[in-house]
């Protein structure tokens, strides 16, 4: 397994991202976080309160979807990302100390930071609808989460083009013989609805 | 090298598509285009279905500060729950749903303080005009053991108060519990501090009179949040004014466990050599309705009297229902029935056909009133929400006016609120008596004056 080609995939596009750099964005979200509570606290609303909520909501399953992929954003998207920033040649070479692999303390570090996150995404729902709307000139929540928006900003891209091409990804992939390559570049070439039914 | 974005892609894409609409309405999409002030309001136990709150609601939409509010600010009136476990689900629907600005209610102390710890968690302003019990006010655990009422404010450990509750209605404790005192030593023809039928002359001592105590501790409505601060404060004997020694019988009931026969054989017991039988009650009128009954209906077997039966009741039982077993009936109320027929006359014509007895018409029309004010003042400042409403509120407690009165309302409570007895004037209960500072029972009105 270790020689494997997954495992080889594995190593360059994912394990390869757990650098130093992962643990201090995560310290950066972590603060956007600890400023959405300060706000919140500001506002005359109590962070347990939030806390309460966002547990209670969960075991309904309500929010766990959002709380989900965040964590696997975090857990396996965020390392990706940064995996794929090292491997650049003008990276690589410009600051050759940047980006160097770690394993152990940074691994376990940044995945706590992980759940933390995702908890807190759960977290920042519940404030935003504990807060209540606010109608001045339409409604709107009372208290918005900077966070939250960040986690919601790629919500138009969903709905216009990627979701069908990523949709086919999965759908045909299972059924193809050729590697990997030529059926992403094949399917992200093609008209999105037309192949859904080919698949 | 678009492959190697795909995984990401996939992780992203998930990411943002994951919003929960339900739970986490967005604003723009959502259905609402107001803000609502939610306005609970109960027909239990009126037989006529009958709904003081929603009464109120109904003509609120007239006032002219709930008119500027008009594309800002709807009132909706809502059915209270009749079981703590239904008014908590309401309360969590409440809290979930960001349009709601505030609420009005709830009718029962008991779904009030199982609601309130709710509303809290979402910081949304409640007003009650009903809602009586001094528990209701104050955070503590409610799973575990409630502490005695008296401890409730204890210098060294006081329970911390909801922020967010404002009572419009006088506390029981004292108000509605030196009323029933202040009724009871009326009816006994008792004294403030004076043992009864003094004969400083005669060889025998007098006979002290015997009252029983009826407490309804029903737990499904929680009707023992309601009960119990009264009931353990008439049984203590602190001060002049106190019934505590004259109660011969004290007794607990559950509406859904009570053997009403044995409670009715315990009552003959008790005030089978008593002229004029005195039974003080506190509860909810399903309770009363079921005691009166069954006594009604062994009256004859046992050559009992109706009209030797006297009752003074708490402030739930303020309907002319229970007057029909013709026993004499004292009720003692905050509501003050003549002062909400001159600020709303529109229900003079309802309280005719439907034969009600107003009650919280007037508290509930005041709050949706002030927090429509508070909503108007809000909206002027660009900050019309929970918030901005609950800082008036708390700014402006020292006065809060409403349609029918002005309120002072400090830490939640309202302060300098008169209590009142009712009793039956022709056929009706009617407002006779206001209960002053000195626990002296003022008869203001008249019978005559009062009845139609």
């Amino acid at each position: 397994m270790k020689s494997g080609p997954a495992s080889k995939a594995l190593d360059k596009y994912w394990r390869h991202g757990f650098v130093l750099e992962l643990v201090v964005l995560d310290c950066v979200v972590l603060l956007i976080c600890a400023f959405d509570v300060f706000r919140f606290w500001l506002g005359g609303h109590a962070f347990s309160a939030a806390v309460g909520v966002a547990v209670e909501k969960l075991r309904e399953g309500q929010g766990a979807a959002v709380t989900a992929a965040v964590l696997l954003f975090f857990v396996v998207g965020l390392p990706m990302i940064v995996a794929l920033i090292a491997s650049l040649p003008a990276i690589h070479e410009r600051w050759p100390k940047l980006f160097l692999p770690r394993s152990g303390e940074v691994v376990a570090t940044h995945l706590l930071f992980s759940i933390l996150v995702a908890s807190f995404t759960a977290i920042a729902i519940a404030m935003e609808v504990l807060a209540g709307y606010e109608n001045n000139e339409g409604l709107k929540y009372g208290f918005r989460s900077s966070w939250l928006g960040i986690v919601f900003l790629g919500q138009p891209l969903w709905a216009s083009y990627i979701s069908p091409i990523i949709r086919k990804f999965f759908i045909r992939l299972p059924h193809e013989k050729e590697p990997l390559s030529k059926v992403a570049k094949e399917i992200i070439t093609e008209e999105p609805l037309e192949s859904q039914h080919v698949a | 090298m678009p492959y190697r974005l795909s995984p990401f892609l996939v992780l992203l894409l998930c990411l943002s598509a994951c919003s929960d609409s339900h739970w986490h309405p967005d604003p723009a999409s959502s259905d609402a285009k107001t803000l609502k002030i939610a306005v609970f309001g109960s027909t239990a136990g009126d037989e006529q279905s009958y709904n003081a709150s929603a009464q109120a609601a109904k003509l609120a939409q007239d006032n002219d500060d709930v008119k500027a509010l008009q594309g800002y600010v709807t009132i909706e009136q809502r059915e209270d729950a009749e079981s703590l476990a239904q008014a908590v689900d309401d309360a969590r629907r409440i809290r979930d749903d960001p349009d709601v600005l505030a609420v009005v209610g709830h009718s029962y102390s008991g779904t009030t303080r199982a609601a309130l710890p709710i509303y809290e968690q979402a910081g949304i302003p409640v007003m009650m005009p009903t809602a009586t019990s001094p528990y209701v006010m104050y955070k503590f655990d409610e799973h575990g053991a409630w502490p005695n009422f008296s401890e409730l404010e204890n210098r060294e450990a006081p329970y911390p108060r909801f922020r967010n509750a404002f009572r419009l209605i006088p506390s029981d404790v004292p108000s509605q519990v030196e009323a029933i005192e202040a009724t009871t030593r009326k009816s006994l023809k008792l004294k403030p501090e004076e043992e009864p039928n003094p004969q400083p002359d005669s060889a025998e001592p007098a006979k002290r009179p015997r009252i029983m105590l009826v407490c309804d501790v029903t737990k499904r409505n929680g009707a023992n949040v309601y009960t119990q601060p009264i009931c353990q404060s008439l049984l203590r004997d602190s001060t002049g004014h106190s019934i505590a020694k004259y109660i011969a019988r004290y007794r607990e009931y559950d509406v859904d466990t009570v053997d009403v026969w044995a409670m009715v054989t315990e009552i003959h017991a008790v005030m089978r050599s008593e002229t004029s039988k005195q039974i003080v009650f506190v509860g909810y009128p399903e309770l009363a309705r079921m005691l009166l009954e069954e006594l009604t209906e062994r009256s004859n077997p046992v050559s009992d009297n109706m009209k030797s039966y006297t009752f003074i009741m708490s402030e739930a039982c303020l309907s002319n229902e229970l007057l029909q077993f013709g026993a004499t009936l004292y009720v003692t109320s905050p509501f003050n029935r003549s002062r909400v027929e001159q600020c709303l006359p529109q229900l003079k014509q309802i309280e005719h056909d439907k034969n009600v007895v107003l009650s919280a018409e007037g508290y509930a029309y005041d709050a949706i009133v002030i927090l429509a004010k508070a909503a108007n003042q809000c909206k002027t400042k660009n900050q019309l929400g929970r918030e901005c409403v609950l800082d008036y509120l708390q700014l402006n407690g020292d006065n809060l006016p409403g349609k029918c009165e002005s309120y002072w309302i400090g830490n939640g409570e309202r302060k300098a609120a008169p209590y009142y007895v009712y009793a039956n004037c022709g056929g009706e209960l009617k407002q006779t008596g206001e209960v002053g500072t000195e626990h002296e029972i003022y008869e203001k009105w008249s019978c005559q004056q009062s009845a139609r």
